[in-house]
């Protein structure tokens, strides 16, 4: 029996909270406690899985494949005998695709909305309600920003031009322009870095010697749009170094890395200061010279991190196909190469799948090595292929290509898919370290630094009120904000290092649990001050305290507290637990709740 | 990468690395022979004095001439009264006034080379004992998550790994696992912030306590049946800050007083030692407590106290700090179980200063420092020449050059642990070496150093 989308509520059957008292709610006499109920029976507090995945006709089954994601991905599955999860429950789904979409989980009317709909078609409607929000800019924009690692008064960025970069991101986000063109604008900017937004981006690479510069920006573009990280031989050829790490490079020499650097070396960087101290520096990049090429000519007092380039003097070669520049203006000529480079669009959906589903189908995503990606080449003895789902992989890529490298178009594919949508739940027992390179379950992680403090606000109605310097508004999630350290809130930006915010320098992001983390997530002032269920001196009502404060039953405060924290009913025995105080008085009590569901597993994971 | 002027009879050993993958890995071994090594696997006898080490980062890479290896020459300033102590030492009474009362717990490593020349390259070469490598550096250890995951205690409720001020960030378990993540804060008198809760007044604990409780009852089916390993891990984590909560042993460690700050100094060493020794003495389960004391890299006006950083001012501080965690130590009997190392990232140009009135970069020579946890101090292994730029007389059995990797074994085997070990699951199942050629007797405790 296959089991379809439409016969999972058979399956489920209604769950009626136990005790849960259907009195007449005094708060909206117009909403008859009959309709109230049966609302209620509605909302599945816990998908019955138990007696789904135990179903034996069901065992070995797969999801139905909604685009050629799932065909490819149960396919294999299927082939290999590898179970799938169920596909996630409504509460699991609502969920993940809020702090996926917008970096926070949905609030408590969000959440109810969408549990009560009986439109057939809601998950996909509220995937575009989605992306079509300013939430989806702040959270996808934050991704990007992320990626590209650029911070005011690092190397030669100063404030404007970390701020104008931030808008042109976002820029770039909302209007869904193509991706090919905007990697195209960052890596031919060229004019004053305050005033030219993409500048910020090679302003990054500054350093010296000059040879440096340009080995570390082509490092960069390398990672970040072809998925190959080049910095090794930037040092030293493949060969008696990377045999057991990457085939593809082992076969490439410094001087390959050289000649591909050459694209970079008629970039001029200027230096200018604003003032005679040279407090605030910053970068111009004038026009590209028409001469000259990546030599070895350095000034031996400072001959930099590398070792020195001996006889290097190298024209532009780009080694992936074999290209090279059709003109002199060879940073444009490389920015036309990379793009329509297949390998470009690949790395691309590749970084969004891996954002999405948390490792990517090439994984690492900046470690592809090329002679193991390809079906059609023959694996190198005794290496598996890197590539797990070649025909999703390249379905995706022309599928960007086909779009227009519009980004909100792979994404909304991915969502739609029934592999994105599988639970973390998987069959009892039966999970194997092997199956997660099958995507066969979604998998279970703590939410970033962002994702913690922003749900936060949303689950209590608190939000902190940043002011950065540079944005003429004040922002009240910490997706929104520029980079690390770039608010006045010096409360919520210790949290977030503390929670392993990176630095976007030398610092990355860690989501690892960590125990500073999780003593800061337990004490820290600004965390708990939210979860009080007064609205004193000490903290602004949160949505606890209003509650409270608007009399409704206990009973109704402890499910809206459940729905606005954890996006789900208690069960039976967590109500109970939940409504057993004693003699604690009421809002201390309910305080304590409040915190409690912050610590729980269900909260601080995605899943 | 490192370049390495001189050729390779001086050193003994190749300075070209093995892959992270073992020395069979690239086609057999690509070490040059050296003289009196045994070729042979070698069976590791840890020495085990030690039950914690104190791991001080001369950051910024000082002068062995300014520091530990000093000599007679005009490039001296005039007020740095030198004193010749037994065993081969010499230090400035006007550098170390508490130190140079020491001596006789003190022993100084003089010929110790470095790989890297590099700031960054020899931090991280320092920290983790592995060379740099882009491809590796986020899943290699620093040697105190090696030392955390091989003593950690399974009772005592606080971390073992502890890092004070770091510099860079080289402070990283790495693919080991979460426990031994460094603790990472900055020491001051208030002690470790988020140990209590807040807003309840005499009520905190009890509402803690309860809501703790809660909060585990609810969690319950997930710890059980997490849905990773992750969230597995998760739990743990929760359980150990736990035990740091309203752990009044666990309070009073974090914190200190004024007295004790001037006594030791209101400098980041000067904090980070006071809270050392509260580790050491509180006996909670610290085993590698890493502090760093920045700013020796001093290529210019290096005597000139008008300048903020300077020698007097990093030395003395080191002085005032170190000597008092030594006289505490031996007061409360911990010192003869406390390994303590003090050493940079490399040694700075011999001989007489620069044109800017500093030193530079320099590999080839540099000095170390051991004392406490099986350390017979009061001497000095290995020597330099006249001016400090070569090593004359290497002191100990290998008779070459003494390399952070031979420390490392060192600092592994006082503390008991097996240094030619190796551990499988890092980054695509490649194997981790402790110490790189210690399998092979190419590198090992320098065994001189124990009493």
């Amino acid at each position: 029996m296959n089991i379809s989308k439409s016969s999972l509520p058979a399956l489920v059957g209604l769950v009626l909270l136990a005790g849960f008292t259907l009195a007449q709610d005094n708060t909206c006499p117009a909403y008859p406690s009959s309709a109230r109920a049966s609302d209620r029976a509605a909302i599945v507090a816990d998908f019955d899985y138990v007696s789904y995945i135990s179903d034996p006709d069901r065992l070995g089954a797969v999801p139905p494949a909604k685009n050629f994601i799932d065909t490819g991905i149960f396919k294999k599955m299927t082939g290999d005998g590898v179970d799938a999860s169920p596909l996630s429950t409504d509460n699991e789904f609502v969920r993940r695709i809020y702090l996926d979409l917008t970096g926070r989980i949905p609030t408590y009317e969000q959440a109810t909305t969408f549990l009560a709909s009986a439109d057939p078609n809601k998950r996909a409607n509220l995937i575009e309600d989605l992306l079509a929000s300013s939430a989806y800019v702040d959270q996808i924009s934050h991704w990007f920003l992320d990626r590209f690692q650029v911070r005011a008064g690092q190397r030669l960025i100063g404030l404007p031009s970390a701020i104008n970069f931030y808008d042109y991101i976002r820029d770039f986000v909302q209007t869904d322009r193509p991706f090919d063109g905007v990697v195209r604008e960052m890596v031919t900017a060229r004019g004053d870095s305050d005033a030219e937004p993409p500048i910020a981006f090679l302003a990054r690479e500054q350093t010296n010697p000059i040879q440096d510069n340009w080995d570390n920006t082509l490092n960069t573009v390398t990672t970040q749009f072809l998925g190959i990280r080049t910095d090794c031989v930037s040092c030293h050829s493949g060969r008696g170094h990377l045999e057991k790490i990457n085939l593809d490079l082992t076969q490439h020499t410094r001087r390959d890395f050289w000649k591909m650097s050459a694209f970079f070396s008629r970039m001029r960087m200027r230096l200018v200061s604003d003032d005679n101290a040279g407090n605030r520096q910053r970068v111009i990049i004038a026009n590209d010279t028409t001469i000259g090429q990546y030599t070895s000519a350095v000034d031996p007092s400072n001959p930099g991190a590398r070792p020195s380039r001996a006889g290097a003097n190298e024209a532009p070669y780009y080694w992936l196909t074999g290209q090279v520049p059709q003109s002199e203006d060879w940073r444009g000529e490389f920015a036309r190469i990379l793009t329509a480079d297949p390998q470009f669009a690949k790395a691309a959906v590749n970084y969004i799948w891996a954002y999405f589903f948390g490792s990517g189908i090439v994984d690492p995503v900046d470690g592809w090595d090329l002679a193991r990606t390809d079906p059609n080449l023959p694996l190198p003895e005794g290496w598996p292929t890197q590539n797990t789902h070649p025909e999703v992989l390249s379905g995706l890529a022309e599928y960007f290509v086909q779009n227009n490298y519009s980004v909100k178009s792979v994404v909304r594919l991915i969502l739609n898919s029934n592999a994105y949508q599988l639970s973390s739940r998987y069959p009892d027992g039966k999970w194997q370290d092997a199956y997660k390179r099958y995507f066969a379950r979604y998998e279970a992680r703590r939410m970033s630094a962002e994702q913690l403090v922003d749900s936060l606000s949303t689950a209590t109605g608190i939000t902190p009120q940043m002011a950065v310097q540079g944005l003429p508004y004040v922002l009240q999630y910490t997706n929104q904000v520029p980079y690390p350290g770039a608010t006045n809130d010096g409360g919520t930006e210790n949290v977030l290092n503390n929670l392993g915010r990176g630095d976007y320098n030398s610092r990355l992001s860690n989501n690892q649990p960590s125990l500073l983390g999780v003593l800061d997530f337990m004490n820290n002032y600004t965390i708990e001050i939210r979860t009080r269920a007064y609205s004193d001196r000490f903290a602004p009502q949160s949505r606890l305290s209003v509650w409270v404060a608007d009399g409704l039953s206990e009973a109704e405060i402890v499910n809206r507290v459940f729905m606005a924290t954890l996006t789900r009913l208690p069960t039976a025995a967590e109500l109970d637990l939940a409504l057993n105080r004693k003699t604690i008085d009421m809002r201390t009590w309910l305080s304590g709740l409040q915190w409690a569901l912050i610590q729980k597993s269900d909260f601080v994971f995605k899943y | 990468m490192a370049r390495c002027k001189n050729n390779c009879g001086n050193h003994g050993i190749s300075r070209r690395h093995f892959l992270f993958g073992g020395i069979g890995a690239i086609g057999g071994s690509l070490l040059h022979t050296v003289r009196s090594e045994a070729q042979g696997p070698v069976v590791a006898k840890p020495r085990n004095t030690a039950k914690a080490c104190i791991f001080i980062n001369l950051a910024g890479a000082p002068s062995h001439l300014d520091t530990f290896d000093a000599k007679e020459g005009s490039w001296n300033a005039a007020d740095l009264d030198f004193e010749k102590y037994s065993g081969g030492v010499m230090l400035s009474r006007k550098f170390y006034p508490m130190l140079s009362g020491m001596t006789g717990d003190l022993l100084f490593l003089h010929s110790v080379s470095s790989w890297e020349a590099v700031h960054q390259r020899g931090q991280f070469y320092m920290q983790t004992n592995h060379s740099f490598n882009p491809a590796f550096a986020p899943v290699l250890p620093h040697i105190g998550a090696v030392a955390g995951y091989e003593k950690m205690s399974p009772t005592l409720p606080l971390p073992p790994f502890f890092s004070f001020s770091p510099a860079g960030d080289e402070q990283r378990q790495g693919f080991l696992p979460g426990t031994s993540t460094p603790f990472t804060f900055f020491p001051n008198t208030n002690g470790l912030g988020n140990l209590q809760h807040n807003f309840w007044g005499n009520q905190s604990q009890a509402f803690f306590d309860r809501s703790f409780s809660l909060m585990q009852a609810l969690d319950a089916p997930l710890m059980t049946k997490p849905l990773s390993a992750e969230m597995a891990a998760y739990s743990q984590v929760v359980g150990q800050a736990r035990q740091l909560i309203y752990n009044d042993a666990v309070d009073r460690t974090f914190k200190f007083s004024l007295a004790d700050q001037t006594r030791y100094g209101n400098t980041n060493i000067g904090r980070g030692l006071i809270v050392a020794r509260n580790l050491i003495q509180s006996k909670l389960g610290a085993v590698f407590i890493s502090v760093t004391h920045g700013g020796w890299d001093l290529h210019s006006q290096q005597f000139n106290r008008n300048v903020g950083t300077n020698l007097y001012t990093l030395n003395n501080d080191l002085d005032r700090a170190l000597g008092n965690l030594i006289s505490d130590l031996r007061a409360s009997g911990d010192l003869s179980t406390t390994l303590i190392v003090a050493l940079g990232e490399f040694g700075r140009t011999p001989g007489p200063l620069n044109s800017a009135y500093g030193r530079d970069h320099y590999m080839n020579a540099m000095s170390a420092l051991l004392l406490g946890g099986g350390i017979r101090g009061g001497r000095a292994i290995g020597t330099t020449d006249a001016t400090g730029s070569r090593i004359v007389d290497f002191g100990w059995s290998r008779e070459r050059p003494i390399y952070i990797e031979d420390i490392v074994s060192t600092i592994y085997s006082a503390l008991g642990i097996d240094w030619t070990k190796s551990l499988d699951g890092a980054q695509e199942g490649r194997r981790y070496y402790y110490v790189l050629g210690a399998a092979n007797n190419s590198f090992g405790p320098i065994e001189e150093v124990f009493a």
